[in-house]
């Protein structure tokens, strides 16, 4: 054999007017078998994982084994011991196969999403002790049928979307199975979409307040902005030299005081409290003009970037009424 | 039980050797003797979110009093995000925030790399991607679908630095990410050209062979096996996993009309068809003119994209075996979010059967940098690759051998996974 058999094999069976689409598999036909390995042996053969959490739990995942598994086949499964999870997902199992299925009394998970199940198959589930999780989506489950399932003692979550099932049925279940938790749940889903157009709305508010003032700016201080710089160019001049000569009488300051330090005498310690005297004043002077240098720098600048803002909130504010236009279209999904 | 039990590894090494790919394994998972404190039997799913080029999390999900944004509440009590993603702040009670990633590195590329896979970049040394462990942990060897895919959903500008693309190093080729350009045209030369690829298969299948039997290299094999894969999802049903429009149109616009929204709605259903990891990413949101302006106008399609994927996942009954991680490489600058920071920042995640609707790690709230520093249950990158490893059922204490017979632990051993959130 060389390598590449595999694929001269995968072309043997996908001869060429069939490429189209898969071909339809011809499943070898449901045997007894009388061991535990002789039923593995056979599902694999017919395309099914089965996996192994420990020595006793089994998940058996027959998703993507197309139309290989009829419902005969799943027989096989009373020969395993302890099938904790079933993925029946998209396979062509129907009713009558669920009557097999009800006889895995360890059964905890069990995916039927996308099949052909209905209601009357769902009353062989009533005997699942353990069960805690069923998926029904897209299935033609309706309303009587999933009443059945409030017996199940563990049932945690129950999954009944894109079904026949409707918002008045889902209530009565829960009303009935308290502790079930039913997906979906039109109640809850109507209450966070009314939240989220209320936050989305407060988010518009926000964004045309912001826009208001950012607008105000615009209006009033961007005409200003060259005088404003002007003044702002001035007053940091000003500053400048403050600044200058607070820091010119504090270094001599700090001289006097080291030569009065050195033992400069009386003299120098008078000398060195007169400069100590006028670099504080000084230092005094360069704040003073500082507090008035200060809010004009901000204002200069308010007014400098004023029509930018305003720019930038329109889209914030644009953004906003998407985002609330999508949460009033959810909220009129959700009725 | 007389079956043949191949250990996972086992499988690893003998695809990796090229001696399975193409052939049929029954496989049983040995989790139990692998991680005894592992409970899940099966893999999950995981969806990674990638906003590269490092998202504000002021911006979205750690806002502050001081904040540019406003924060609103959610659908849990005492969580508040940015009033900009009111439908994710109704997702709360399926989601837990990450708010206290400190990860050491500033730079685009090098921060991908280390956020991709638990190491720093070394020089003349490849770690695997995070994606591309999930393939080799969690994929059926021999599946129809590969197990790793990654979806373009474009990009506002070009910045955020050189693109991290997932290498799966010495996992082997195999699990190597499917590259999806654009998810409005799917999987573009998915389509057989011509009428005669039979015949043309086989001629080439002819000539591989005999040199497949005179070189029989690793390589050889590695590479009929990519072959091999792409002819069988050519010729899978499942490859419709890839194509939109069999979606009704009420889903579709949920998902929000913009490439990030229908990227989601891929991955979601390439998860259905059974793909264990898929990473979306868009990119530009390197936001140095400051991130109000940019994240605002991203708000509205990231809210209806992220948050229509977390509903659509829970009616399916799927959100429990499929983990939604939202991130980047790493954050934004206390304030405007104008500079790179990867001391204090945030991920977001969602189901995968977390114990979700709380908060991890705390950044400061007030001072003069408010949210700059961690105060909380600081998170480092290896942390975060061993929880997310963690939560799809990957056990965090094998070690591979990498070339030149060089251990490598899958999770660097400093690794402390949040165990708060695992049920």
């Amino acid at each position: 054999m060389t390598r590449y058999a595999p694929a001269l094999i995968l072309f043997a069976l996908f001869s060429a007017p069939a490429l189209a689409a898969d071909p339809p598999k011809v499943p070898p036909p449901y045997k007894a078998v009388s061991t535990e390995a002789e039923a593995l042996a056979r599902i694999e053969e017919l395309g099914g994982v089965v996996l192994r959490a420990n020595d006793i739990a089994l998940e058996v995942d027959f998703h993507h084994t197309g139309a290989a598994i009829t419902d005969d086949h799943l027989q096989y499964l009373l020969s395993l011991k302890a099938v904790a999870v079933l993925r029946l997902k998209e396979t062509v199992v129907t009713d009558a196969g669920l009557a097999h299925v009800g006889k895995l009394t360890g059964l905890k998970r069990l995916y039927l999403e996308k099949t052909a199940i209905t209601d009357a198959g769902l009353k062989h589930l009533t005997g699942l002790k353990e069960l805690e999780y069923l998926n029904l989506f897209g299935t033609k489950v309706t309303d009587a049928g999933i009443t059945q399932l409030k017996a199940l003692p563990k049932l945690a979550q129950l999954f009944v979307a894109d079904t026949q099932v409707t918002a008045a049925g889902i209530a009565a279940f829960q009303n009935a199975a308290p502790a079930v938790r039913v997906v979906p749940d039109p109640a809850q889903e109507r209450e966070r979409a009314k939240a989220a157009l209320e936050t989305a709305k407060t988010a518009v508010a926000n964004a045309e307040e912001a826009l208001a003032t950012a607008e105000k700016d615009a209006a009033e201080l961007a005409p200003k902005a060259a005088q404003l710089k002007k003044e702002l160019d001035d007053a940091t001049k000003l500053l400048n030299d403050a600044k200058k000569v607070a820091d010119d009488l504090k270094k001599k300051a700090d001289d006097a005081a080291k030569r009065f330090k050195d033992g400069g005498g009386d003299k120098a310690k008078k000398e060195a409290d007169e400069a100590k005297q006028k670099a504080d004043d000084a230092q005094k002077a360069f704040q003073a003009v500082q507090s008035k240098t200060d809010p004009l720098r901000q204002q200069s600048a308010k007014a400098g970037n004023a029509k930018k803002r305003a720019e930038d909130a329109k889209l914030t504010l644009e953004a906003a009424r998407q985002s609330e236009a999508d949460a009033r279209k959810r909220l009129g999904d959700s009725r | 039980m007389s079956q043949p039990l191949l250990h996972r590894r086992d499988v690893l090494k003998l695809s990796a050797a090229g001696l399975l790919s193409g052939v049929s394994v029954p496989w049983f998972e040995s989790l139990a003797s692998a991680a005894p404190a592992l409970k899940k039997p099966r893999g999950k799913s995981c969806i990674l979110l990638w906003m590269d080029g490092g998202p504000s999390q002021q911006h979205t999900f750690d806002p502050k009093p001081s904040g540019e944004f406003k924060s609103a509440k959610t659908a849990v009590p005492g969580i508040q995000i940015v009033e900009q993603l009111p439908q994710l702040a109704q997702c709360m009670d399926d989601m837990v925030l990450l708010r206290s990633m400190k990860t050491e590195i500033n730079d685009h590329y090098d921060a991908k790399y280390y956020l991709h896979t638990g190491y720093k970049r070394a020089s003349a040394f490849e770690h695997p991607a995070v994606g591309c462990i999930a393939s080799s942990q969690l994929g059926l060897p021999n599946d129809d679908l590969p197990a790793f895919v990654t979806i373009d959903a474009g990009s506002d500008k070009v910045n955020g630095g050189r693109f991290y693309r997932s290498v799966p190093a010495y996992l082997g080729p195999q699990h190597a990410p499917l590259a999806v350009h654009d998810p409005y045209k799917g999987l573009e030369n998915l389509k057989e050209s011509g009428t005669d690829l039979v015949d043309r298969l086989e001629l080439l299948g002819s000539g591989e062979a005999q040199f497949a039997t005179e070189y029989p290299l690793p390589a050889v094999g590695a590479k009929q096996a990519a072959f091999d894969r792409a002819v069988r999802l050519m010729r899978s049903k499942r490859a419709k996993a890839f194509d939109l429009d069999q979606e009704p149109k009420k889903v579709r616009e949920e998902y929000g009309a913009h490439k990030f929204g229908q990227s989601c709605l891929m991955a979601r259903r390439l998860v259905e068809a059974g793909v264990s990891f898929v990473e979306v990413f868009h990119r530009g949101w390197d936001d140095h003119e400051g991130a109000a302006k940019r994240i605002a106008a991203r708000a509205p399609w990231m809210d209806a994209g992220m948050s229509a994927l977390i509903r659509d996942l829970k009616q399916r009954g799927m959100l429990d075996d499929t983990l939604v991680v939202w991130m980047g490489e790493f954050g934004r600058s206390p304030g405007d979010g104008g500079g790179h920071y990867c001391n204090a920042w945030s991920t977001a995640w969602a189901g995968g059967g977390l114990k979700t609707g709380q908060v991890i790690g705390k950044t400061s709230e007030t001072g003069k940098n408010a949210g700059g520093t961690v105060t909380e249950r600081p998170i480092s990158a290896p942390d975060y690759i061993a929880t997310l490893c963690l939560a799809l059922g990957i056990d965090t204490h094998q070690e591979f051998t990498a070339a030149g017979n060089r251990p490598m632990p899958l999770v660097d051993k400093t690794a402390k996974p949040i165990t708060e959130i695992l049920k």
